[in-house]
């Protein structure tokens, strides 16, 4: 259940909360290396802006693998794994890791967890179309990576996806909403349209599922009769809660209910707006751009560690040295001792 | 659970517990028996006969009733101790056993006692001699059950033996080679005997010492382990001791915060139709423990939870 689960104890956040903590670890990673860098070096450092733009090329992609993905993946599985893949991203950045492999070792991950079971060798021959390499290689890196990532998500594994919540609402609709002169299936398709544009936002970082469902089905349902959307969703929202239809008497015995459909509809609204502002597909050019970009400080950043361990000797060798973990690596097979 | 019928105490009041029998095989316990037996000889609590004290023994078996059969048995053996060859042919032996199987029975069960007796009798009387010479003979089945006991004995026996052979060759083993080495360094080095006498001498007392340490550790070990059981045995309590300790409790139903639009009950849910718009579960998924009803309220409950957290 949603109310009692990490999922909304640990990875819900506030919009600003949320831009302090991609701001901060950019900052965190420009420290790390600012010293070293020669001035003409200076210029692959990314803002906290742009590095989400390339998380957002990644997630395009990967959601375009994720619909190639046979045998058919159902789609809690991706929003699972983009769940996992916006959490580990608070706390890494794009530059200094395989993004790609990440976003893999993401879906491995969600398959896992949703149950949805596949062989890490059925997993690699699907990858073909995502990305280039070995397949024996990128089934290597993806279980190594495995572990790490489950360490990074502090092993909060269970995501609440809203396509169950989905259902419900809609089944609510089709049992309270009698009156209706259209067949409410008909908006299945534009929910799930919503849906995939919403895993390319931050949604699932700020509201809770159920809230989500809500505004697909208010998309739904705005794209088949944009007139009307509003004013359905009221009366859905009046018939789960309960409000009489003469609201004025309800209004006096019991405000808050009142109060909540108002707040609902709100909410349900700026759920669309941020999806609608913030789904920006991401053009092949941009796509190009990021990959050259990663590449070139992903091909720096060995000589950069290099360059800070030279620093670090001639500074006397205080501290631990760069580079070296505080803590031993990850393994899924280790025990705790 | 063995239990007095008369005095109502058994084995978890009584730890002490001893049954006793007689021979109408109705079990008295031990203090009954000496309560009401103090004149030495009294009635049957349960059948009114008349019993001497000394003919009470301790009850065996649970059951009174395998305990009488067995009772009966070794006495009658005392008396029906033909052997088959003292019969003519296998028929009459069989005859014989078939008898006194029936003859058993009769008097377990308290049919016909009399006639029975007399059959006893007279048949003791008929084969006196034959009996009196068979008391001393065994028969093939006592004759081999005491070939077994003899050859375990053996066993045992060699077996032992071997066993303290064995030691004693190491012991002597180990002496041997350290007299020799003594001898040997008492020749070779330039150091006064009597130092390296002593020094042996001590070597040894200590070994003594500490073996004899290890043997009364071993011996204050088992003896604790004993006083531990025992005691265990004594706390152990079957009564059912009813502690009175801070508040009675209080069962306050739980609430199930949803944080979202009233949640409709499982009539609710049939009566307004929901399961209309729920694929039905093929057989497989029944037969499985799945409902309709299951899936519906998990969406209706996972689309209302939290709906109104803002």
């Amino acid at each position: 259940m949603y109310a009692t689960s990490t999922q909304k104890r640990e990875w819900t956040y506030t919009p600003e909360k949320l831009a302090a903590m991609r701001l901060e670890i950019n900052i965190k990673f420009r420290q790390k290396y600012e010293s070293v860098m020669q001035p003409d070096e200076l210029e692959l450092f990314v803002t906290p802006e742009e590095e989400l733009r390339m998380q957002r090329s990644i997630e395009d992609a990967a959601l375009k693998f994720a619909d190639k993905f046979r045998p058919h993946i159902w789609p809690s599985v991706k929003w699972t794994a983009l769940a996992f893949f916006k959490r580990a991203f608070l706390v890494w950045v794009p530059s200094d890791t395989s993004i790609r492999m990440v976003m893999m070792a993401c879906f491995y991950l969600a398959m896992k967890i949703d149950e949805f079971y596949i062989t890490i060798e059925d997993f690699v021959k699907n990858m073909k179309s995502y990305s280039v390499g070995e397949p024996r290689q990128n089934a290597e890196r993806i279980l190594k990576l495995e572990p790490e990532l489950m360490k990074i998500l502090d092993y909060n594994l269970t995501v609440h996806c809203p396509y169950r919540p989905y259902e419900g609402h809609l089944m609510d609709m089709k049992t309270r909403m009698l009156l209706l002169n259209f067949d409410l299936e008909s908006i299945r398709r534009d929910s799930m349209r919503f849906f995939q544009n919403a895993l390319q936002t931050d949604v699932l970082l700020l509201y809770p599922p159920s809230q989500i469902a809500l505004a697909a089905i208010n998309f739904g349902l705005h794209a088949q009769v944009s007139g009307k959307s509003d004013e359905i969703l009221r009366e859905f929202l009046r018939k789960l809660i309960g409000i009489e239809e003469d609201s004025w008497a309800h209004r006096d015995a019991r405000p808050e209910d009142l109060e909540k459909l108002e707040k609902t509809v709100t909410r349900v609204n700026q759920i669309m707006r941020e999806v609608d502002r913030n789904f920006v597909a991401v053009t092949e050019q941009e796509r190009e751009n990021h990959k050259s970009q990663l590449a070139r400080i992903q091909a720096l950043i060995p000589a950069l560690d290099e360059r800070r361990k030279e620093q670090w000797l001639a500074g006397g060798g205080v501290g631990l040295m760069p580079g070296e973990l505080a803590e031993q690596p990850v393994d899924s097979d280790d025990e705790i001792n | 659970m063995k239990e007095c019928k008369k005095c109502k105490s058994n084995e978890y009041t009584n730890k002490q517990l001893v049954m006793m029998i007689n021979e109408c095989g109705h079990p008295l316990c031990k203090n009954c028996v000496d309560n009401i037996f103090a004149l030495n000889s009294g009635n049957c609590h349960v059948c009114n006969r008349v019993l001497r004290k000394n003919n009470f023994r301790e009850q065996i078996y649970e059951d009174p009733l395998i305990d009488k059969e067995t009772f009966l048995r070794r006495k009658l053996r005392k008396i029906y101790n033909l052997k088959q060859d003292d019969f003519e042919n296998l028929r009459e032996f069989g005859d014989y056993q078939e008898r006194f199987e029936t003859v058993v029975y009769n008097l377990v069960f308290e049919t016909n006692v009399n006639e029975t007796n007399a059959e006893i009798q007279a048949f003791e009387e008929k084969h006196k001699e034959q009996i009196d010479r068979n008391k001393r003979r065994l028969d093939d089945d006592q004759k081999w059950i005491e070939d077994q006991l003899r050859e375990e004995r053996a066993m045992k026996a060699r077996m032992t033996d071997h066993m303290e052979m064995d030691a004693k060759e190491q012991e002597a083993a180990s002496a041997v080679t350290d007299t020799r080495k003594i001898m040997d360094e008492l020749r070779d080095s330039n150091v006064a005997a009597e130092v390296i006498l002593d020094r042996e001498r001590k070597k040894q007392i200590e070994k003594e010492l500490e073996e004899k340490e290890e043997q009364e550790k071993r011996k204050r070990r088992n003896k604790e382990m004993l006083q531990t059981r025992k005691r265990a045995a004594e706390n152990m309590s079957f009564n059912t001791v009813i502690r009175v300790a801070g508040r009675a409790y209080v069962h306050q139903p739980l609430e199930l915060v949803i944080n979202g639009p009233p949640m409709p009950n499982v009539s609710e849910i049939e009566a307004l139709g929901y399961l209309a718009h729920i694929r039905q579960p093929t057989a497989e998924y029944i037969a499985g423990g799945y409902t309709p009803m299951l899936g519906c309220s998990r969406a209706l409950f996972e689309a209302r939870i939290d709906l109104f957290s803002f």
